[in-house]
């Protein structure tokens, strides 16, 4: 069944918790064809047999045998292993059976109209303070994060619509959003979530393959919906860490100049992971935060010298 | 009776009449009318999804200068087709249409026990359909938040939402005086004779049906109210604080929860659900039983089914909020109930297939759309099991395989049916038959196009296509190997419009020239055709009292060693 799902275009389950909802959804499908082959035939069999120039004389009971109570107890039957064996036991999975945080990938994503804004926690672990007076898209600050506070320094804010996250290793996403209802959804890690104005709602699932794929919007959030689009993009382990790494580094040193040639780097990244290969991009990943590191260096020189030369016209 | 009645002039004859079978003549032709309004919006949409940027034939210069639809029109014309399809086409003839017009003269009563609250309802409605028509023509456009109106959105968008908010007040006072005059005639004016048990099914869906307006509505009418508070006094009772919309932190006191709109819109959307399907399976069930020359097999279950589904329909709502962040005991008593509402309508579906063994059956041309309702319905059913699972839903929700499945309810189903209730009532009327020819191909055509438009959706639903996208999801990458099926759909759609040519050609000319039929042309057992003439009197309906003697559908009976072909239910039926 699952087999036929997919070739009707169930895309493929790329994530460790995702086999649950395949599972609920073979089910039920089976069911369904399991009524519809019975029904189907007896329906067209009835209309040919009973038709009025072959059985001109209708009975006045019909049909006496009560098959169709067995009928109706198998579906209960069938309905409640649906709801015991599959239904809450996945949400269970889902709602209270979240890794614990040590082992997992935090990331919160800050849903905007028609962009998906993505916020890492960076080496220290926590999230700095974010304030909706501070939201100012003119200076790129979309999820209004406060530069003064103490957490918000080693904060990571890739470019919009791109989220980063390593292999086997569960995420927990925590969806807000800074306007209207979204939903965040992913259709190959079997992720949807409406991201509600006011709440803050984590969702978690496991990437199984390295590659890039496509983050949708699944709920009416204004007239360029349809555009809202983002990228998931699943790195090795060790892909990832040097990714974030240089990523980390070329926010800091925030100048293009100095960074031009890690961010060549990052960008193969990402183009190599859409092709599917994640040995190469992991190879780009670990040049992008030499080269990173080199931009780091020199900046610090040049920032040296920047002081002098500073110090010269202030003479 | 009718003595009393005599002098009317124009404007109470035809008008402002409290005749019920008028006012369902007005109920009726006015919802057909929305209905094909609502399904030329969803044509330009289906133009825009096959072919994405390309100019609209024949209007095009309508909607904008390039001749395309823009994504503000697209999301307007959503939001507005499932509004008018909904609340404007199928309810208004199926309850106000074909519930004012038959359920009074299939339970003996003279008229409704309130007429002029009837003619209030039906002017309601009217002036709730001109304010939802109107809002096209409102600065920034129709509301465009989809029939489902969600706050924040539906707050901060155009100036059309405020006239879908009080259009649908009064659609909504429509719905209230239409089910409490109905609850209150089948209760108070049930003829001699008519007990419970003697009810034609159709009489019960009506009857459960507005029980369910009546209380399903009122949430929604105050959600409605508090939501134009929102947008028009500055309260917040659906608005969080720290909304950033366009450019600038929203200037609203904040602390509402845009879940709670949700809860009560739900709350009524769901037992609407039925209020759109109950009637249908009433029609469905006298055809059906009319025209296999037998007893409706099961009747007692299937009331009594209908009875739990509609108490049932009312602790199903929040199925469709599974991802809004619901917790699991939330989540698992509405997966219980979810699957619990199941078994009665599989109970009610069964009895009419099983009603069809042992019939005579004729192929008359209600009889074709009220079989075809049967595999319709059954799948539109179906495929709700995995929408209802929410682990299964969480792949489903929001994609086209949603809209396929409340489409197989609605359109092949509950229209299907009420083209059925068309033809087999339209001699009732009129006292003439609409043609057979026409109505073949109109059903075969209706039957193939509709087929053609719903059944890729759930192909494209399956490969997680979201729904509501302005170019049908052209540029993702997991829609692609599905994206071809939007052409094959959309010529479906342009091929169902062309098969409603033949229906309404046949609908207005059979009006004067159909073929002159006598009172009771099926044959039928029910008062609505036994005791009444065709069309029944005005304001009266019986020449005289219509006394009931036993159960509605008694079919080929045997008595005393023969068989009745059919027994009215007003004649003595004599056993020795």
């Amino acid at each position: 069944m699952l087999e036929l799902l997919t070739r009707l275009g169930l895309p493929a389950n790329l994530s460790a918790q995702g086999g649950t909802i395949d599972d609920a959804l073979v089910w039920t499908h089976i069911l369904m064809v399991i009524l519809f082959l019975f029904w189907a035939p007896f329906f067209i069999y009835t209309l040919i047999r009973f038709r009025k120039s072959k059985n001109p004389n209708a009975s006045y009971k019909g049909i006496r045998s009560h098959f169709s109570n067995y009928m109706e107890g198998g579906v209960a039957v069938f309905e409640v292993v649906l709801l015991l064996g599959f239904a809450f036991p996945a949400w269970e999975l889902r709602v209270n059976e979240v890794p614990p945080a040590a082992d997992a990938e935090i990331v919160r994503v800050v849903a905007q109209q028609f962009k998906w804004n993505v916020h890492y926690p960076g080496p220290d672990g926590e999230f700095g303070r974010t304030d909706v007076s501070l939201i100012n898209d003119e200076v790129l600050n979309f999820i209004g994060l406060d530069y003064e506070s103490e957490t918000a320094k080693d904060d990571i804010l890739p470019p919009q619509g791109h989220l980063h996250l390593p292999v086997d290793k569960p995420a927990i996403i925590q969806l807000s959003t800074r306007d209207v209802i979204h939903s965040f959804s992913i259709p190959v890690m079997r992720v949807k979530q409406d991201v509600i104005p006011g709440m803050r709602i984590p969702v978690w699932f496991e990437p199984t393959q390295t590659g890039s794929w496509e983050i949708a919007c699944a709920q009416l959030c204004g007239n360029s919906h349809y555009e809202m689009k983002g990228y998931i993009h699943i790195h090795t382990q060790k892909g990832y860490d040097a990714f974030m790494d240089a990523l980390s580094i070329v926010n800091e040193i925030d100048d293009y100049d100095l960074t031009f040639e890690a961010d060549k780097k990052l960008n193969k990244v990402i183009k190599f992971l859409r092709a599917g290969d994640a040995e190469t991009a992991e190879s780009f990943a670990v040049e992008a935060k030499s080269l990173a590191k080199i931009a780091l260096q020199e900046k610090e020189e040049m920032g040296e010298e920047d002081e002098w030369e500073d110090w010269d016209e202030w003479e | 009776m009718s003595s009393a009645y005599h002098d009317e002039g124009f404007w109470r004859k035809y008008v402002f009449s409290t005749d019920h079978k008028w006012i369902g003549i007005q109920y009726a032709v006015t919802a057909l009318f929305f209905l094909l309004i609502g399904f030329c919006l969803i044509l330009v949409m289906r133009w825009q999804l096959a072919y994405p940027g390309e100019a609209v034939p024949i209007i095009g210069k309508l909607l904008s200068e390039e001749g395309m639809l823009t994504p503000d029109l697209y999301n307007s014309f959503g939001a507005m087709h499932g509004t008018i399809m909904i609340f404007l086409g199928v309810v208004p003839l199926a309850v106000g249409g074909f519930g004012n017009y038959v359920l009074p003269l299939q339970i003996g009563a003279p008229d409704m026990a309130f007429p002029k609250i009837n003619m209030a309802s039906y002017w309601s409605f009217f002036v709730g359909g001109v304010v939802m028509l109107a809002s096209f023509f409102m600065p920034q456009g129709a509301a465009s938040s989809g029939w489902t109106m969600y706050p924040p959105l539906s707050v901060i968008q155009t100036t059309g939402e405020t006239m879908w908010l009080i259009g649908m007040v009064f659609l909504i006072t429509s719905s209230l005086l239409g089910a409490i005059n109905f609850i209150t005639t089948v209760i108070q004016l049930r003829t001699k004779g008519m007990t419970w048990m003697r009810l034609p099914f159709f009489v019960w869906t009506q009857f459960i049906t507005s029980f369910l307006l009546l209380l399903a509505f009122p949430p929604l009418e105050s959600a409605a109210i508090l939501q134009l508070m929102d947008r028009l006094a500055g309260t917040s009772f659906f608005l969080p604080s720290g909304l950033y919309v366009g450019g600038e932190v929203l200037n609203v006191s904040g602390g509402g929860s845009p879940l709670l709109w949700q809860h009560l819109f739900w709350f009524l959307a769901h037992p609407e659900v039925y209020v759109l399907i109950l009637p249908a399976m009433g029609i469905v069930a006298e055809i059906i039983t009319n025209n296999t020359r037998k007893p409706l097999w099961g009747y007692r279950s299937m009331v009594y089914s209908l009875i739990f589904l509609g108490f049932m329909s009312f602790i199903v709502w929040a199925h469709h909020m599974f991802l809004t962040g619901m917790g699991t005991t939330m989540a698992a008593f509405f997966q219980t109930t979810t699957m619990i509402i199941s078994i009665p309508s599989v109970i009610i579906l069964s009895a009419m297939f099983i009603s069809l063994w042992g019939g005579s059956i004729r192929f008359s041309v209600p009889m074709l759309f009220a079989l075809a309702f049967l595999p319709m319905f059954g799948i539109g059913g179906l495929t709700g099991l995995p929408l209802g699972l929410a682990s299964a839903d969480i792949h489903l929700h929001d994609t086209y395989y949603v809209i396929g499945h409340f489409h197989y309810i609605v359109a092949p189903g509950t229209l299907l049916a009420l083209f059925a209730g068309i033809y087999y009532w339209f001699p009732k009327v009129t006292g003439r038959k609409m043609n057979d020819s026409l109505g073949r191909i109109h059903f075969f055509g209706t039957f193939i196009g509709m087929n053609g438009v719903f059944m890729p959706m759930f192909i494209q639903g399956l490969a997680g296509v979201s729904r509501r996208l302005y170019d049908g999801g052209t540029t993702y990458l997991h829609a692609q190997p599905v994206l071809q099926w939007n052409e094959f759909m959309t010529i479906s759609a342009i091929l169902l419009g062309l098969f409603q040519i033949p229906f309404i050609v046949n609908f207005f000319m059979s009006i004067k020239r159909g073929k002159k039929v006598s009172s009771n042309p099926w044959e039928a057992t029910t008062l609505e055709w036994a005791a009444a003439p065709s069309p029944p009197i005005r304001h009266g309906n019986f020449s005289s009292v219509p006394e009931v003697y036993h159960s509605p559908y008694e079919y080929n009976v045997p008595v005393n060693g023969t068989v009745e072909e059919f027994v009215p239910q007003n004649k003595v039926l004599e056993v020795e």
